[in-house]
């Protein structure tokens, strides 16, 4: 069923809100897809409709016009089966005015979680100390953890984020990263992430979506679109002897930088020339000693503004 | 296949919670003017019955409104988003805010007037509770008190339904407004004012059929006997309960249809 490999389906989805002043359409005709156990990045300016995008993934909104499916069902229709299944990080969530611990418990009651699970994640998240707290007594920073500590209550098949990252402090922002990045080893979750902050996005994301004005700009797997739009991509190459190759490498005119490690190599390259490295890494003198070879990721920043320049 | 025993356990847990949060202080206030009303009734203390009787179902109305504007707070302010996401249907987030507004309160009420007279003397839920006649007619503890239950849910359920169709409370407080104390003053006016110019007082008395559905505590005394309409006591009751009913559905079927968080 197309419904396993795709958690999230839109097809020619058009939400309108009709304002007494002003009729908006912040999806328009849009149409994608969220391959199933990515981390697909959900980019676009202000208003593009990200936010919306997830409301109606979540079946908080009717979609004027067009069909959506999460998991194969209409989420309008049926919407508690698939929002259990879902973990959802609302980018202005307002909590109910409980402590802490009463809210995840009754969190986990609702998706028939035990009170372990609550435990588990409120260390994960790091939120221990602060569970006797009100919700509404909580800072910025702690309702983003509160936030992640409801979504990822019940093992949800899918997360998604709206702007995970802000209101952060740095180094609350590396840890939340990071844990998105152990989610993201976790088997068969899918987690879509909206955000602007991109140098942090490219730690994490495999596959992209751009939307404009509620029209989907591009989609694709980041690696196909670093290829596409002539952004600088890091591979990174296990290798037996890494100088050797670094010394190979560091002569064509499109590697922008070689980094060795201990038995790897990190290499930048226009990710347009990833022909030209693949031909040279199977030369035979070099191909025997390499292990691995892996698209690291691309910058982010880079596709990012050549996608809104040609959305304009 | 849907389980409804797990509908019916997630709407009694989300109403739970709710009530948890919000309604401690009104639910004390419903058994408090039910306790006064059967003790009342019980000691014949009666200047305390009937000022209670109309004016105490009113404000008890009133704060249950208050209560139910929670819910317009919740679906505006996202926190709506927050039970949806951990997996309630819009559905059984709103009968569950029935359930804390409507139901459990009106039975409060229903239960804190008949239960101390039962306790202290059985015989009285049945007896009238004044010894002096309103038009004739005398209610007992035990109707008054069905009476009282059928028009709170009634009354709160309209202004709710209609509330959710707008998605504003202000529109739940008028409609309760309206309802509660409007119609009853509005219509007795009407009907004095046209009866005094025509010279007849009961000329225009059908005019108060308008309120025969949403009313049973003022139909009781309307529709006595000794009026030109009269009605049957299972009319003055089952016409408001069947009209809430009614807008209970209406509000579910809006739940579904429509309502967006
Ligand atoms: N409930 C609503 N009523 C009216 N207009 C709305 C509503 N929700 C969103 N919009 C409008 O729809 C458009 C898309 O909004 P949306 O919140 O989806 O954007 P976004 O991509 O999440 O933006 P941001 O990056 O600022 O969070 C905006 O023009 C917004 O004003
Ligand atoms: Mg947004």
């Amino acid at each position: 069923m197309h419904s396993m490999s795709e958690p999230v389906v839109f097809e020619n989805v058009t939400k309108i809100f009709w304002g007494s002043k002003r009729v908006v359409r912040a999806l328009d005709n849009a149409s994608f897809k969220i391959p199933s156990k990515t981390v697909a990045g959900l980019l676009g300016p202000n208003g593009s409709g990200k936010t919306t995008s997830f409301k109606l993934v979540m079946g908080f909104l009717k979609p004027s016009s067009g069909k959506v499916s999460v998991f194969g069902v209409d989420p309008w229709v049926r919407g508690e089966s698939v929002r259990r299944r879902i973990g959802y990080l609302p980018e202005k969530p307002v909590y109910p005015d409980v402590p802490v611990y009463r809210y995840l418990r009754y969190v986990a009651k609702v998706r028939n979680a035990s009170e372990e699970d609550v435990s588990r994640i409120v260390r994960l998240v790091g939120l221990s100390g602060y569970v006797w707290m009100n919700t509404r007594g909580l800072s910025r920073g702690y309702l983003q953890r509160l936030g992640l500590a409801q979504a990822l209550i019940g093992d949800p098949e899918l997360l998604l984020l709206d702007e995970p990252t802000a209101n952060l402090d740095p180094l609350s922002r590396r840890e939340i990263l990071e844990l998105i990045k152990d989610l993201k080893k976790e088997l068969g979750i899918t987690i879509v992430i909206a955000t602007h902050i991109l140098p942090e996005l490219q730690e994490v994301v495999d596959y992209l979506l751009y939307i404009n004005r509620g029209r989907v700009v591009e989609s694709g797997m980041l690696e196909e679109l670093a290829t596409r739009y002539y952004v600088d991509a890091y591979y990174y190459i296990e290798v037996e002897e890494p100088r050797k190759l670094a010394s190979r490498l560091v002569v064509e005119d499109y590697v922008r930088g070689v980094e060795i490690r201990d038995k790897s190599l990190v290499v930048r390259i226009n990710a347009a020339f990833k022909e030209e490295l693949l031909r040279v890494l199977s030369l035979p003198e070099y191909s025997i000693g390499i292990r691995r070879v892996e698209m690291l990721t691309s910058e982010l920043g880079e596709l990012y503004e050549k996608l809104s320049g040609s959305s304009r | 296949m849907k389980s409804y025993r797990e509908v019916a356990g997630r709407i009694v847990l989300q109403a739970e919670f709710l009530l948890s949060m919000k309604a401690r202080a009104i639910y004390v206030l419903v058994v408090l003017v039910g306790i006064v009303y059967s003790l009342g009734t019980v000691y014949k203390a009666y200047p305390i019955v009937a000022s209670f009787g109309i004016i105490g179902s009113m404000l008890l109305e009133v704060a249950l409104i208050a209560l139910a504007a929670a819910m317009f707070d919740e679906i505006s302010d996202g926190t709506v988003q927050m039970y949806l996401a951990a997996g309630l249907s819009r559905l059984e987030y709103v009968v569950s805010w029935f359930l804390v507004a409507v139901v459990y309160p009106a039975a409060g009420i229903t239960a804190a007037m008949l239960v101390p007279a039962l306790v202290v003397d059985p015989a009285t839920i049945a007896m009238p509770i004044v010894p002096y006649t309103i038009g004739g007619f005398t209610p007992s503890l035990l109707i008054i008190a069905i009476a009282t239950c059928i028009q709170i849910l009634n009354n709160v359920t309209v202004a709710l339904a209609l509330g959710l169709k707008y998605k504003s409370k202000g529109i739940a407080y008028l409609v309760l407004a309206f309802l509660a104390f409007l119609m009853p003053l509005v219509l007795s006016m009407i009907v004095s004012f046209l009866g005094a110019l025509a010279g007849d007082y009961y000329r225009y008395y059908s005019l108060y059929l308008l309120m025969l559905p949403f009313n049973p505590l003022y139909s009781l005394t309307i529709f006595s006997s000794s009026s030109p309409i009269r009605l049957s006591l299972t009319t003055i009751l089952s016409v408001p309960a069947v009209v809430a009913l009614v807008f209970f559905l209406l509000a579910l079927y809006i739940t579904r249809r429509e309502l967006e968080v």
